[in-house]
């Protein structure tokens, strides 16, 4: 795909004197829903400020649909950007701030004043719209200003941490409206660290530790693609007839490292470094009549898992 | 599409979109200046050369008013290069033009100006011309208001023939020019201060003290201060005491192309810096 249809960013690196921010970041991200996942500090805000050109590179560079991130009169035109920063200018209703910046883009007040109305409905904050945003409840804030990140259509959507406090009900129709974002075929790049989310929403992740891209790809095949995690043990759980049996023919596998039987006596958990290989034999026993299975899968290959074994997991937010 | 290249495709050539994008900043930037506590405070500073015009035009001290025992012209005069010129104007520029951005800045909502379509040096430019228009526009009419007091003495129907027929008309433009002046010099100046500087004390502290003190300063040094200029363009001389460094004030066409210039000078050197300019408000 051409890099005027993707965010490109080449080897970029960013540091505030000594302290890093993000290092060597090689990423090209196409449209849909990509997650940006991290626990705090590890440079999602920092990547995103990068991407908005309110931060400049130490290294690298970086385009957004094949513009320069340095020449905002083209950038944003097409880019929309929902940042961290919970602030927002002095006595401003959300109308007003929305209806304002829409002006910037050169709008005529009509045409502002129609969109403004579209998305204040978008992101449900209508009954709101005369209010000054200074008495807005924390959810609200977050609506407003992704309201104002995507009322002049950007084809581009940066969105720093866009479902913190929101709840669920609105959060819900939050993640359908990015999905509705990303079905008219646009980016629509979330940072998060709340996983089971983004799991669910996203096309594709990726995951940011201390400045570095520890993994980046589609979620199911995440695992597959890193190395590292190919060789941490995957938890596997099965739900059969004579538990016991089969931990003890598990345990002649030289890739099963730990095993536990469930409470109930049902079944049991187990870690290989060979997945694939289990599962194989669970088959053939199944087939040999040896046991009944009532179901068998992987128990952590959700995006947490990897997740888990990427980052440290003292460093978990959820 | 995007509404920008929508509003293109309506016929809107590239020149119309950039001048409803800069008159959005202009007019945003003057309800922010006029509409806010910030207009309530330049408005009671700007009164203060009303008030005490009308002071010394109105309260008899052995009979005879201030303006009429020393006459209206150097009353003003000295009231205008003193109080007006030499407080009202620099701190009322202070005020606002320092927190052009560094108010943004400690509000933490600069950044949603940098993510519009608009070249940062626009930025500068349109936020620097609306706050000159707002400054502007308060401190006019405070030196006319001022001003017309000082016929208090003559009555109406004097105002009017020293205003039409005499050298009142003249003086009053002169005052009103070296307003605008000061509120473009130092505004240029106040603005790139507070791209640079967190806390304008120190600064505007040694920037105040370098101006009221420039006539001490020899005839070379002179040349590096604003109000050097602004003086000589002032309509009715006055010394500046037994110690002043005595120099023959600039024409007025260098006064005022040297301030205009010095203001684009200083302007371009913040939008340089805007352009450079990293949002981290964590270390502001």
């Amino acid at each position: 795909m051409s890099d005027d249809r993707n965010i490109v960013i080449r080897d970029v690196s960013k540091f505030y004197g000594d302290v890093l921010g993000v290092n060597r970041v090689d990423l090209e991200i196409e449209p849909g829903i990509t997650s940006l996942v991290g626990p705090n500090g590890s440079g999602k805000s920092t990547l995103m400020n990068l991407l908005a050109g309110l931060l400049r590179p130490t290294r690298g560079e970086i385009s957004v649909l094949g513009l320069p991130v340095t020449r905002p009169q083209d950038l944003f035109r097409r880019f929309g950007y929902c940042t961290q920063y919970d602030s927002f200018p002095r006595g401003a209703t959300g109308w007003q701030f929305v209806f304002s910046y829409l002006l910037l883009h050169g709008l005529d007040r009509g045409e502002a004043e129609r969109l403004t109305a579209r998305t204040l409905e978008r992101v449900g904050l209508v009954d709101s719209a005369h209010r000054r945003i200074a008495g807005y409840s924390k959810g609200m804030r977050q609506r407003i200003k992704l309201a104002q990140a995507i009322a002049h259509g950007p084809q581009v959507m940066v969105l720093d941490e866009p479902l913190n406090g929101l709840d669920p009900m609105v959060r819900a129709e939050t993640i359908e409206l990015f999905r509705q974002l990303a079905g008219e075929g646009q980016h629509v790049l979330i940072s998060s660290h709340i996983l089971h989310e983004v799991d669910l929403l996203s096309d594709r992740v990726i995951l940011i530790s201390n400045g570095y891209i520890v993994a980046e790809g589609e979620v199911p095949g995440m695992r597959a693609e890193v190395e590292e995690v190919r060789e941490q043990p995957l938890q596997v759980f099965v739900r059969c007839d004579r538990p016991q049996w089969l931990a003890g023919r598990a345990f002649e596998l030289d890739h099963v490292t730990e095993v536990q039987l469930h409470d109930d006596g049902g079944g049991l958990h187990l870690r290989t470094r060979d997945a694939d290989r289990f599962l194989r034999l669970v088959a053939e026993l199944v087939a040999e009549g040896g046991v009944e299975v009532e179901a068998v899968g992987p128990a952590d290959s959700d995006l947490q898992a990897v997740y888990r074994y990427l980052v440290h997991e003292e460093e978990e937010p959820s | 599409m995007t509404v920008a290249r929508d509003a293109v495709a309506r016929g809107g050539r590239d020149w119309e979109l950039l001048a409803r994008q800069v008159g959005g900043l202009v007019r945003l930037e003057l309800r922010r200046l006029l509409l806010t506590r910030r207009a309530v405070i330049l408005g009671l500073a700007s009164a203060v050369p009303v008030a005490i015009v009308l002071l010394v035009g109105s309260i008899p001290i052995g009979g005879q008013t201030v303006l009429e025992r020393f006459g209206n012209r150097i009353v003003y005069e000295t009231i205008f290069e003193t109080v007006f010129l030499g407080a009202i104007l620099f701190f009322g520029c202070l005020y606002v033009f320092f927190n052009l951005f560094r108010g943004e800045i400690l509000e933490r909502s600069l950044h949603y100006l940098l993510l519009t379509p608009l070249r940062r040096e626009l930025v500068v430019a349109a936020k620097y011309v609306s706050a000159v228009a707002a400054v502007t526009a308060l401190f006019m009419a405070s030196t006319v208001f001022s001003y017309m007091l000082i016929y208090l003495p003559v009555g109406f129907s004097g105002a009017i023939e020293d205003l039409t027929a005499g050298p009142g008309g003249r003086h009053l433009v002169a005052y009103l020019g070296v307003t605008l002046l000061a509120c473009i010099g130092y505004g240029s100046l106040f603005t790139l201060v507070g791209m640079v500087f967190r806390n304008p004390i120190i600064p505007a502290g040694a920037l105040y003290v370098w101006e009221m003190l420039h006539f001490l300063l020899p005839p070379a040094l002179k040349k590096l201060s604003v109000i050097h200029y602004l003086k000589g363009l002032l309509p009715v001389p006055l010394s500046d005491g037994p110690f002043a460094v005595v120099v023959e004030p600039p024409p007025a066409a260098v006064s005022v192309f040297g301030l205009l210039a010095f203001a684009a000078v200083v302007l371009a050197v913040t939008a340089l810096i805007i352009r450079r300019m990293e949002i981290r408000y964590t270390e502001d």
